[in-house]
């Protein structure tokens, strides 16, 4: 798991040590609130993708981020959640000449013909 | 400023047009280029209001500049910190076209003798004392240029700022040069990608797929994610993210800055 460095001010977490996330149910009858005990791998100041700092914003900006592996994000889903039930909503992607604009076309334009919309 | 720069532009004209009988200033057909003098005055007699003047204005800007960037920067006020910026920023403008003044002679010469290097000295001569006796005119036009080629650098400068500011905000948030995402959990499919990934395998270095927050699943019946401290007295919202172990190698490795990290693989292996 790896966290910003505000959220490890903000909760004294530290490297291999244990952190405590709480899990707040939207419906009693479906799931409790639990908490999870996690243990941090790294802290960051600044992370891409993901909003990790390590000092307070301004308020209305959207939440810090913690990231974790697969399993353990399916687990807090569900202890039974299966990792073909996996929920995606991003796709990085490095190519190899990042600055290729013909390679980042060929991609999109399979992406287009390849992919059916909803 | 949009106030004071028009005051000050029709200031010179109209005392020019008022300077002159009203004959003088309609007559369009005679030239009003004035040969070059020079005053001399007795020091009793030597008007003392445009020193006066000059002088005073520089005392505020000094008394401002002394006392509020202090002020400023001790109440951490960015806002008036960034006003001094632009207050200073101007008047080095003002001072480096004041100054442009004192080489005009100078690069008269040197234009003078590196275009017209084929004529005769004569020729040369003739032309600076022509360029002498336009000093006046000369002069303003080299003010209002040198003032607004130096407001047209500032803007050029703090627009491009703004844009690479704009776009490296941008290019963290995605975290990607290409990226490809959903307004809806689960609309990214690993079985629809597949094929296209391993089809382009031969531009791709890497990547990987990253999960919806943990708050935003249906299925997982989460109204909100706190981060606690062991007293569970500090806590504070935080969105939990699902990552497979590609995903740093798939993103910009220059917006990774560790605060503490013991582990030597990749931060999501």
């Amino acid at each position: 798991m790896g966290l910003g460095k505000l959220v490890a001010d903000t909760t004294s977490a530290a490297v291999n040590d244990l952190a405590i996330i709480q899990v707040f149910s939207d419906d009693a009858k479906l799931r409790k609130n639990a908490l999870y005990r996690k243990r941090p791998k790294w802290i960051a100041r600044q992370s891409p993708t993901f909003k990790m700092r390590d000092r307070v914003e301004f308020l209305g900006s959207s939440q810090q981020a913690i990231i974790m592996s697969v399993p353990s994000f399916n687990d807090m889903i569900s202890p039974h959640e299966s990792l073909n039930n996996t929920y995606w909503q991003k796709l990085n992607v490095k190519l190899k000449e990042p600055s290729n604009r013909e390679h980042i076309k060929r991609l999109i334009d399979a992406c287009f013909s390849d992919l059916r919309l909803f | 400023m949009g106030l004071v720069i028009p005051l000050l532009s029709s200031i010179i004209p109209i005392q020019a047009a008022l300077s002159k009988d009203l004959h003088a200033s309609l007559d369009a057909h005679k030239s009003k280029l004035q040969a070059l003098s020079v005053e001399v005055l007795e020091a009793g007699k030597a008007a003392q209001s445009a020193f006066l003047a000059f002088g005073s204005l520089s005392f505020v800007y000094g008394l401002i500049v002394y006392y509020y960037t202090p002020l400023a920067l001790l109440s951490l006020d960015f806002a008036t910190m960034l006003s001094i910026f632009l207050f200073i920023l101007a008047g080095l403008l003002c001072g480096l076209s004041i100054l442009a003044f004192n080489f005009q002679r100078f690069l008269e010469i040197v234009f003078t003798r590196m275009f017209l290097f084929w004529e005769t000295a004569a020729m040369r001569m003739l032309v600076l004392k022509n360029l002498d006796s336009h000093r006046s005119r000369n002069k303003m036009t080299a003010l209002i240029y040198s003032i607004s080629l130096g407001f047209i650098i500032f803007l050029v400068v703090s627009s491009s700022l703004v844009l690479t500011s704009t776009q490296k905000q941008t290019l963290q948030e995605s975290g990607a040069y290409l990226q490809f995402s959903a307004n809806f959990e689960n609309m990214i499919s690993p079985q629809a990608f597949d094929g296209i990934l391993k089809e382009h395998a031969d531009i791709i270095e890497e990547f990987g797929f990253i999960t919806p927050k943990l708050s935003s699943i249906m299925s997982a019946n989460v109204a909100k994610v706190a981060a606690l401290d062991y007293s569970r007295i500090h806590s504070i919202p935080v969105d939990v993210f699902g990552v497979q172990p590609a995903v740093s190698d798939a993103s910009i490795d220059d917006f990774m800055q560790f605060f503490a990290n013991k582990g030597a693989l990749p931060p999501t292996e």
